[in-house]
């Protein structure tokens, strides 16, 4: 008996010490943060002129928390090494960057900042965190590093408007800078991507029309049965995009004073703004009544781009059922496809696929939105807001020197292509001062590929592929300018949902978007009876309705202040 | 009764102190992490975390119990599960006495092997490969398809069920099985030489042995599903169905459905006041029939 | 009579088993053929059980990163030393809680039942990880958390029922203590059990990634399925992020990897998991019950 207590109790206290110690001597090892105390005088062997007048003493050393998203590219330490010794004497920063895939990444910032957990500089964006992140006081305000000569890379490389117009609402209801915002420009141009050897086969030149390219897409569907004319993935590019496109209707939209100012997940809200007074406004779900104070043709709800679509389906141009398609670009460049839409950054790696896949193809653009085809001035509408953002937790110890090692990046081009581009002459040649090239013998799969639009894009430091045609690259000159653009109303607002959380969360919403797809893949016929059909089920819906109601009122009452205080 | 059990205490301490180990344990990564049901009921702020959140009461409900999509997709939920656990049970039971039966043989092991290979195979994986067997036009099936009438198989909600069943029946059947055949391999031998010797056929050894002998592994894995019939189909329906809204009459479930609205969401309070839904109807029901299954067979309930 | 009986039930058996078997492996085979095909062609003509180009190219992909044979010493690690120490406390407890030994043990089963059904969440889930236990970046944060699963306990449990009364009766009579019982009786008359048991640990072990995803940010530290997690769900947001952002095309530079690297994923995360069961069918036998009563 006595046997069996001892050996009893000797297993589970084994057990359990042999846990505990474990975790207990592997937690604290993972807590012990190798300090690097360099205590060199300050030669820097980069010429920073910024940098040295911006910093004199030597700072003690710093461990930054940078949290991004996607894989870890190729190199990346290196990149990291080259940087640290690049700066060892001036911004002595320890830079640790932990990669979250993106599916898992939004809630990971979440759980971190619940448990407290040390984040410096993060990556977030109005389609991420941070509506609610700033909502609730999570991000600090960046207002007092711009435009200070403390920090002369941010001042230049972000001017004033930039800034205003990527400020965001925050808990005291004033507008501040939340993010350092990063992009290249201000809107993409899209273009239709097509098979040119197969447009010269069938005696189509060029496509330069719309015209031009439904005949191309007949002449595939005719006499190339293994290819679809237009290929698109169900949630990215469908064809209502080139036919909206075509039609100019956001323009004209704009023109006769309506603007479309999104809700998050409970919609694009159409409103028509006179003189900076909201007049009247619509959210899809709603009773078309509200659509009766519009100016015409604005006043009803308009089928026309529906009808194409389902003409389009009709005339086999796109695939019977597109619902499960997710991979159009490959299947474009395995010669599958006739066409695909997609950004006119994609060229060099569209060329590349197709040439490698499809001998003897050849890759034409049609950018099909014809303002923007002729180059007119404005033509694009946006908001001159970017899309991605770097935030600063207010848990962050390290606010400043984490501004300092932005400001860094921005001082001057070699700082800024360091991390955008890699190490000169390993990982790219420069080509001038605004083009690239990858050095002879480089592997790009396993080349250093960094996703700037989280650390390092912005407009004042841009590279293009030596490989784009001038075709490409006189767009990049047409979106650098100004007046390119049309301004939209709201420029500079983002809608605060926090108030009407319950309601942007009903179920119908997301079913709505869901019932669309059927129309727009063009799987539904009698598109105005059965559209009127969908609207009679909606109306139906009276929690719907009322919470469409409450959010519109919403909506309206923000923008209305914001607008005011123009 | 306090004074038996403290009795009982002192009797068996040995075998109380067995349990130390496991109880410690759910103490501390079961139980502690229970203060999170706080969550369902508040605004929850990640700066000021679950003590300084904000209470708000059953608003997080309130999304998914306005109209009538809560029942129907509780109803999917519920049904799915049963047409799963049913003939997944039922199937499973089946090949495992097929296979004891069968004897050891390389060949018979080897089916074995294979019969689990789907288990591994995970549901994204197999989502992508549900369309090149099931669309339209270049189907593998679709020659099938064609022939039972119908013409586009992601556009009839009715069949899905079926196709939902066969899927999961395809992945889990073959894994499901080895829990059995461990069953049966742990019978008496004695009892099958002493009924071949009273002249029993296989059949009958099969029906009057094997089966009741199965009898407690099988209530109690059914009653340990029970609690798990309002949750848990995310990944596979997720995988097969994805946003197809032509399909959400019949495959629509709570899983789903709640991720759907969420995705842009992401609020803490929302996802967990609807996983607290499901845990306590999941609890009542298995709470029901434990006390059922006591009535009759008191070793084969859970507790 | 009996002789033709018997043999049309095993053919019936046989033709059965089989014809599941096809079932289960067609699909996998085809998994199997379509990774190892020339992704063009695998766009082009779809899945095929014998393609007319073949390329490794997809495991090259996967294989040329460096994490890869670490994060199979990770998690060959953690799925060894994780079951062992799952394997030893859910024995304990099925054992204690098997039979009518104990006055409270429905009060015990209760105890672990709640659990499974009633979960705290996953943001109390992770402060507690983070925060209280200092787990972060450690290779214990695979196995600690996860040490008992009560729907193993509560199977084993009903596998230690089988055993008779009497052979406990016996062994007590003979002054045997209880961990003598369970380790020197119970357990070796319970392969079948331990052997299925221990493959499910084995197996949630061998697949775990989640714990990488949350706690773990030192790449040496990751586990394999998580890196193969990595790549599959990159893959699916990078196509499905246009959507959501307008401007500032994001994936221009950044391709995802091959149709056929996620194909390849699958077969790569199987691994050599897939022999663990063949290896444990021996264990699938009766045990010596008859003989040890009598004996």
């Amino acid at each position: 008996m006595k046997k069996g207590i001892k050996r009893t109790l000797a297993l589970v206290f084994a057990v359990t010490l042999m846990i505990s110690l474990f975790s207990a001597c592997t937690g604290k090892n993972s807590q012990s943060t190798p300090g690097k105390s360099e205590t060199s005088p300050a030669s820097s062997e980069q010429n920073n002129q910024s940098e040295s007048s911006a910093v004199k003493t030597p700072l003690e050393p710093v461990k930054l928390e940078v949290m991004l998203w996607g894989d870890k590219p190729n190199q990346f330490d290196e990149i990291v090494d080259e940087f640290e010794r690049q700066t060892k004497d001036t911004l002595n920063i320890d830079l640790n960057v932990t990669w979250t895939p993106l599916a898992d990444y939004g809630n990971k910032i979440k759980l971190m900042l619940s448990a407290g957990q040390k984040i410096d500089l993060a990556f977030d964006a109005p389609w991420l965190n941070m509506p609610s992140l700033i909502a609730n006081g999570s991000y600090i305000e960046l207002d007092k590093y711009f435009n200070n000569d403390q920090y002369p890379g941010l001042k230049k490389a972000f001017n004033e408007s930039l800034l205003n117009n990527n400020k965001f609402a925050g808990p005291d209801k004033q507008q501040h800078v939340y993010g350092v915002p990063l992009g290249q420009g201000y809107a993409p141009v899209y273009a239709l991507y097509y098979r040119k050897d197969l447009a010269q086969k069938y005696g189509i030149s060029e496509i330069k029309t719309y015209e031009d390219m439904l005949a191309y897409f007949d002449a595939v569907k005719n006499n190339e049965p293994g290819i679809t004319p237009y290929m698109f993935n169900k949630d990215q590019y469908p064809p209502a995009w080139i036919i909206d496109g075509n039609r100019a209707i956001k323009i004209d939209q704009a023109k006769n004073k309506v603007w479309e100012v999104s809700t998050g997940p409970s919609g694009v809200a159409k409103l028509y703004i006179e003189d900076n007074k909201i007049k009247a406004a619509y959210l899809p779900g709603e009773s078309t009544d509200a659509l009766k104070d519009f100016p015409a043709p604005f006043n009803t709800i308009d089928y026309t781009t529906n009808e194409e679509i389902l003409n389009w389906h009709e005339k086999g141009y796109i695939e019977s059922n597109a619902i499960n398609r997710k991979d159009a670009q490959d299947q474009f460049t395995a010669g599958k496809g006739g066409s695909y839409l997609q950004t006119l950054d994609s060229y060099v790696a569209l060329e590349n696929a197709l040439k490698a896949a499809v001998p003897g193809s050849e890759l034409g653009v049609y950018v099909y939105e014809n303002n923007v085809r002729n180059m007119e001035p404005a033509s694009l509408i946006t908001e001159f807001k970017f899309w991605n953002f770097l935030s600063i937790p207010a848990t962050s110890q390290n606010a400043d020197r984490s501004m300092m090692f932005l400001d860094w990046i921005f001082a001057n081009q070699q700082n800024h292509d360091l991390f955008e581009y890699g190490i000169e002459g390993k990982n790219w040649i420069a080509v001038g001062d605004d083009k690239y090239k990858l050095p002879d013998g480089v592997d790009p799969g396993q080349n250093y590929v960094f996703p700037g639009y989280q650390l390092t894009w912005n407009p004042n430091y841009m590279r293009l592929a030596e490989a784009y045609p001038q075709d490409v690259v006189k767009y990049y000159g047409y979106v650098a300018q100004d007046t390119t653009f049309l301004k939209h109303i709201s420029s500079g607002f983002s809608f605060n949902g926090e108030p009407v959380k319950n309601e942007t969360a009903n179920p119908s919403f997301a079913k709505m978007a869901a019932d669309n797809s059927g129309f727009e893949l063009g799987l539904i016929k009698n598109v105005a009876d059965n559209k009127a059909k969908q609207e009679q089920n909606l109306l139906k819906d009276k929690r719907l309705q009322e919470d469409i109601q409450k959010i519109k009122a919403e909506l309206v009452q923000q923008l209305q202040a914001f607008l005011d205080a123009q | 009764m306090k004074h038996e059990g403290i009795r009982d205490l002192a009797k068996n301490r040995y075998i109380y102190l067995m349990t130390l180990p496991a109880l410690l344990f759910s103490l501390i990564f079961s139980y502690l992490p229970l203060a999170g049901i706080a969550i369902a009921f508040q605004d929850f702020n990640p700066i000021k975390g679950v003590f300084g959140s904000e209470f708000i009461g059953f608003r997080n409900f309130e999304f998914f119990f306005r109209g009538q999509d809560w029942f129907i997709v509780t109803f999917n939920t519920v049904f799915l599960n049963i047409l799963f656990i049913g003939f997944g049970t039922l199937l499973s039971i089946t090949l495992a006495i097929m296979l004891s039966e069968l004897g050891k043989s390389l060949f018979v092991r080897g089916m074995q092997s294979i019969m689990i290979l789907p288990n591994f195979i995970s549901w994204p994986i197999v989502g992508l490969f549900s369309v090149a067997f099931l669309t339209a036009d270049t189907g593998t099936l679709d020659g099938l398809m064609k022939g039972l009438g119908i013409s586009d198989a992601y556009m009839d909600s009715s069949i899905w069920p079926v196709i939902l069943l066969l899927f999961s029946l395809w992945k889990g059947a073959g894994f499901g099985a080895i829990v059995y055949l461990a069953a049966i391999a742990g019978i008496d031998k004695g009892l099958y030489e002493a009924a071949k010797i009273d002249g029993a056929s296989r059949l009958q050894c099969i029906f009057r042995i094997t089966l009741p002998m199965l009898k407690s592994t099988i209530i109690m894995l059914f009653l340990l599903a029970l609690g798990g019939i309002f949750s848990g189909t995310l990944d596979m329906i997720y995988s097969l169905v994805g946003d197809n809204s032509f399909l959400f009459p019949t495959t629509d479930t709570i899983d789903t459905y709640v991720f759907r609205t969420l995705r842009t969401q992401g609020s803490f309070g929302m996802s967990q006041a609807i996983a607290l839904y499901q845990s306590i109807i999941g609890f009542i029901l298995v709470l029901l029939s434990n006390q059922l299954v006591k009535k009759f067979d008191k070793d084969s309930s859970i507790f | 009579m009996r002789l033709s009986s018997l043999w049309s039930l095993s053919t019936l058996f046989y033709i059965l088993t089989a014809l599941f078997s096809l079932f289960c492996v067609y699909p996998f085979v085809l998994v199997l053929t379509s990774s190892l095909t020339d992704e063009v062609e695998l766009i082009r003509n779809g899945y095929s059980l014998f393609p007319s180009n073949w390329s490794i190219a997809a495991y090259k992909a996967i294989f040329s990163t460096s994490t890869i044979p670490r994060a199979y010493l990770v998690t060959i690690f953690v799925t060894v030393v994780g079951t062992c120490i799952s394997l030893i406390v859910t024995s304990m407890i099925a054992y204690a809680l098997s039979g009518r030994k104990l006055y409270y043990r429905n009060h015990i089963n209760f105890i672990f039942y709640f659990t499974m059904l009633f979960n705290g969440g996953l943001v109390s889930f992770y402060i507690l990880v983070t925060r209280y236990l200092q787990l972060t970046d450690s290779i214990w944060v695979y196995i600690v958390p996860f040490v008992l699963n009560p729907w193993n306990m509560f199977l084993m449990r009903n596998f230690f029922n089988e055993i008779p009364d009497e052979l406990y009766e016996s062994s007590r009579l003979e002054g045997a203590g209880e961990w003598r019982i369970l380790w020197q009786i119970v357990l070796p008359l319970s392969l079948p059990a331990l052997a299925t048991i221990g493959l499910f640990y084995a197996l949630m072990y061998w697949n775990s990634w989640q714990p990488a995803l949350l706690f773990i940010n030192n790449d040496k530290l990751f586990s394999l399925q998580y890196i193969i997690m990595q790549i599959i769900r990159n893959i699916d947001i990078a196509q499905n992020i246009a959507v959501t952002s307008t401007a500032g095309s994001l994936i221009n530079t950044q391709r995802p990897p091959a149709f056929t690297v996620r194909l390849a994923t699958a077969m790569v995360t199987i691994g050599p998991i897939i022999f663990l069961y063949p290896f444990l069918q021996r264990y699938f036998v009766g045990g010596l019950k008859v003989g040890a009563i009598k004996g």
